[in-house]
């Protein structure tokens, strides 16, 4: 059995991140459900999108608050809002990048949050994925790099072959190659243990 | 090559949204006419029926409103053929007329009417219950748990609709909507394309007497299918070993599953998939199971409980009852929440895990308009506007992206109320609001939809009302459905566009202005003269602020291989106002440590912060 959530802001690929998951589970053998978020939140808003499996049959679509073995997030201060629904002995993974919402009052420093990390006593790993992507000339395949980079870190089990597969099935023409060179991208960082692998 | 998302052979295995299953299953029971109005979460059963329309030969439509939508799947029923009707709840109150005349009459044809509920109200003014419609028009409902069952389910309830002449209103909930699942395919039945009109005044023409009989019909219609639905085979009774039994339906049954198995319980379970009417003989052998307790778990209004505990009354059932009184009305279920409801009731210890509590302060996000959106220019002049003029407006607003104007910087929605009533409320406060000028913001397929008779009682009664139609000619909250001013049908076949301002011209309307809705200076200049006609001559006035949708056009500049230029800040003649971050709000412009810079990956070039900009600092990058 297992929950991910995965979280982000609108736009930034979490659906089709779910998908690729999702269909990759699913031509492992495993039973899947995918809750997403549609709609006007969509737009620039906070995204949550839960994915769950396990061999036997998974009955809801939802889980709940400290319950996700795995936290994948695409911007660093959705990791925080969404960390609520991480288990303690959970890993999560999050994207080095801070997308200050427009016209906001607070300001967030990225210190600010490594720290909260810290003391929160979790599992973390930092990785700079939109970097990663714009280095490939893709910026819009930080969320498949993220895919690589769970895959790499083995926090969903099945191999890279499947997640191929899948992204055959879901991607057109040239977006077909440029996700699984970004996703082989991602398997890669996950292997560079960066300064911010915190145990 | 990437087919249809509900394409597929019989036996495939296809991760599919629940709409996509809904759609499925209608594909397989071989449907002639899918019908809609786009609302979150309902969308995606159209949709995805629009890529394989043609392929079998299935008529689609994006219907100008909900109440139409159904019209047409009504005519397509009297002729003999199987409709879909698709709607999100609210759309429901819309449709309500022909839904209860349709109670009444039955059909000919399968006819499902699928409500999108949203227990959450994530996409929504309210978390109204349509199972409540069924009982009222007596049409049945049917409530499906998973993808899979949704796409079997509506295979049978097309033969069901037929076998009892009745139409059936299937409902959904987000959470069964959006989530996905492993569909495992059927065969796909071809529908029929040509319809036969089968002439029955005295069932299609609702006049007395004859409506009279047709309502003894209708009840006559519920009663039946309440003796039969328990042979229904997503309607059962399992046996457990405790003394105990659970009976829920829809999405709340997943939330039941994993709670007893967590639990450790093992109930008498009654999974009902018709909650309304309940399958009476189901029920009586769950009576004669005798619990000492029966646990109904349900999202929202306490549909299944009431039916119950009246038909518990009828036959003498003395065991206790519980379910709202230890679940919520109010936001969706979880699976969280039927623990603790179920621990509560049984009086059990439970262990949940204390969820990690951050201490940040962190920002709220919701949702905002796109780099390149019309509407936030439309926004910032019409402050200014109201600024110059040192009025004190009243700015009722409606449904769609345009009510973020909700949201700061703007805070331009003092209410938002269901499609179209930002010119009917808009009317009734403008009538005794002397001196404050009212400026209603209304859509343009919102207009389209329920905008036209409120207009028309504007204009007929004279009301002093300054109205903004926010057009970028596309339904574009609910993802970029065509309307009847968007030029193009459903399979994006080209169409003649009906124009607003012509609508508004022959209504009598005198003050009618189009205005490209990136130009804040005519914005600014027409609003000020409209809030001044208004009150001088009691009247109302029709401002239309039109350009594409920001989202299209990037598409579509992509699409074409146009390179969109964006725009930078230039630091030497920044001065550091902050207008373009604190006023304008533009996602594509940040400021990190009290610098100003455009994200150039997200900037679609628009150019309109060039305008806002005191210093003159903002520039087009040379490409």
């Amino acid at each position: 059995m297992g929950d991910i959530v995965l979280a982000g802001v609108g736009g930034q690929g979490l659906i089709t991140l779910g998908r690729v998951v999702g269909e990759a589970l699913m031509l492992g053998g495993y039973d899947v459900k995918i809750a997403e978020v549609h709609g006007l939140s969509q737009r620039g808003g906070a995204v949550i999108v839960y994915v769950r499996f396990d061999r036997d049959h998974v009955y809801a679509p939802t889980f709940s608050q400290g319950e996700a073995n795995t936290l994948v997030a695409l911007e660093m201060i959705e990791a925080v809002r969404r960390i609520n629904f991480l288990s303690k002995d959970g890993l999560l993974i999050a994207n080095d990048l801070i997308l200050s919402p427009p016209a906001s009052p607070i300001t967030v420093r990225r210190e600010d949050i490594v720290e909260e990390f810290k003391k929160l006593g979790i599992k973390y790993f930092i990785v700079d994925a939109t970097t990663e992507a714009n280095k490939l000339g893709f910026p819009a395949a930080t969320n498949t790099i993220m895919l690589g980079v769970l895959l790499g870190l083995k926090r969903i089990p099945i191999p890279l072959s499947l997640i191929d597969k899948a992204i055959e099935n879901i991607f057109d023409g040239e977006k077909i190659e440029i996700n699984k060179t970004a996703v082989r991208a991602g398997v890669k960082l996950s292997k560079v243990a960066p300064e911010e692998f915190h145990k | 090559m990437v087919e249809g998302a509900i394409a597929g052979n019989p036996g495939d295995k296809k991760l599919l949204l629940g709409n996509e299953a809904i759609a499925r299953g209608a594909l397989e029971a071989g449907i002639s006419i899918a019908s809609s109005y786009p609302g979150t979460p309902s969308t995606e059963i159209l949709e995805s029926l629009i890529d394989v329309a043609e392929q079998y030969g299935i008529y689609v439509e994006w219907s100008t409103n909900e109440k139409v939508a159904l019209e047409v799947g009504i005519g397509a029923s009297m002729s003999g053929l199987r409709a879909l009707v698709t709607m999100k709840h609210v759309g429901v109150n819309v449709a309500a007329d022909a839904l209860m005349s349709l109670g009444y009459t039955g059909v000919i044809g399968g006819l499902i009417l699928v409500s999108a509920d949203d227990p959450g109200a994530f996409s929504s003014q309210n978390e109204q219950d349509n199972r409540i419609y069924g009982i009222h028009s007596y049409i049945p409902v049917f409530e499906p748990s998973e993808p899979q069952e949704a796409k079997n389910m509506v295979v049978d309830l097309y033969d069901l609709s037929e076998k009892y002449s009745s139409a059936i209103i299937l409902r959904s909930t987000t959470r069964l909507s959006h989530t996905r699942g492993v569909v495992i395919l059927g065969e796909i039945r071809r529908g029929k394309s040509n319809g036969l009109f089968n002439r029955k005044p005295r069932r299609w023409t609702l006049l007395p007497p004859h409506n009279k009989n047709l309502h003894r019909e209708a009840v006559e219609r519920i009663e039946k299918l309440s003796e039969e639905l328990h042979s229904f085979r997503y309607n059962f009774l399992k046996r457990g070993e405790d003394n105990l039994a659970i009976v829920s339906g829809g999405v709340a049954y997943t939330y039941v599953a994993e709670s007893i198995k967590k639990l450790g319980l093992k109930p008498h379970i009654l999974k009902l998939a018709s909650t309304y009417p309940l399958p009476r003989k189901l029920i009586r052998e769950l009576f004669d199971l005798n619990p000492d307790k029966i646990v109904i778990v349900e999202e929202l209004e306490p549909i299944i409980e009431h039916q119950l505990k009246v038909l518990a009354f009828d036959e003498r059932f003395d065991g206790e009852i519980v379910g709202k009184e230890i679940f919520p009305r109010i936001d969706e279920l979880t699976t969280l929440k039927v623990m603790e409801g179920l621990s509560r009731v049984l009086k059990l210890e439970i262990n949940l895990p204390t969820p990690l509590n951050p201490s940040l302060n962190i920002p709220p996000r919701p949702p905002t308009f796109c780099p390149g959106c019309g509407h936030r220019s439309v926004y910032f002049a019409v402050k200014l506007a109201v600024k110059r003029l040192r009025v004190d407006a009243i700015f009722p607003n409606d449904i769609g992206c345009y009510t973020l104007g909700f949201f700061s910087p703007f805070v331009m929605a003092d209410l938002s109320w269901s499609m179209g009533s930002s010119i009917g409320i808009g009317s009734g406060i403008a009538r005794f609001s002397k001196k404050r000028p009212v400026i209603a913001f209304i859509g343009d397929s919102t207009f389209f939809h329920a905008g036209i008779p409120a207009l028309l009682n504007a204009v007929y009664n004279s009301y002093p009302l300054v109205i903004v139609v926010m057009d970028n000619l596309v339904t574009a909250m609910t993802g970029h459905q065509p309307h009847p001013g968007s030029g193009a049908g459903a399979l994006g076949d080209p169409r003649k566009r009906i124009s607003i301002e012509d609508i508004v011209k022959a209504s009598g309307i005198e003050f009618v202005e189009v205005i490209d809705a990136y130009n804040i200076s005519m914005i600014r200049s027409t609003t000020e003269r409209a809030i001044k006609y208004v009150s001088e001559k009691s009247k109302p006035a029709v401002i239309v602020a039109r350009r594409p949708c920001a989202l299209v056009f990037a598409r579509l500049a992509r699409r074409e291989g146009r390179k969109l230029v964006p725009y930078y800040i230039d630091l030497d003649r920044c001065v550091k106002c902050g207008i373009c971050v604190n006023d304008f709000a533009c996602p594509a412009i940040t400021v990190f440590n009290d610098t100003y810079q455009i994200q150039e990956n997200i900037c679609i070039g628009c150019g309109v912060c060039t305008q806002i900009c005191p210093a003159k600092a903002i520039k087009r990058i040379k490409g």
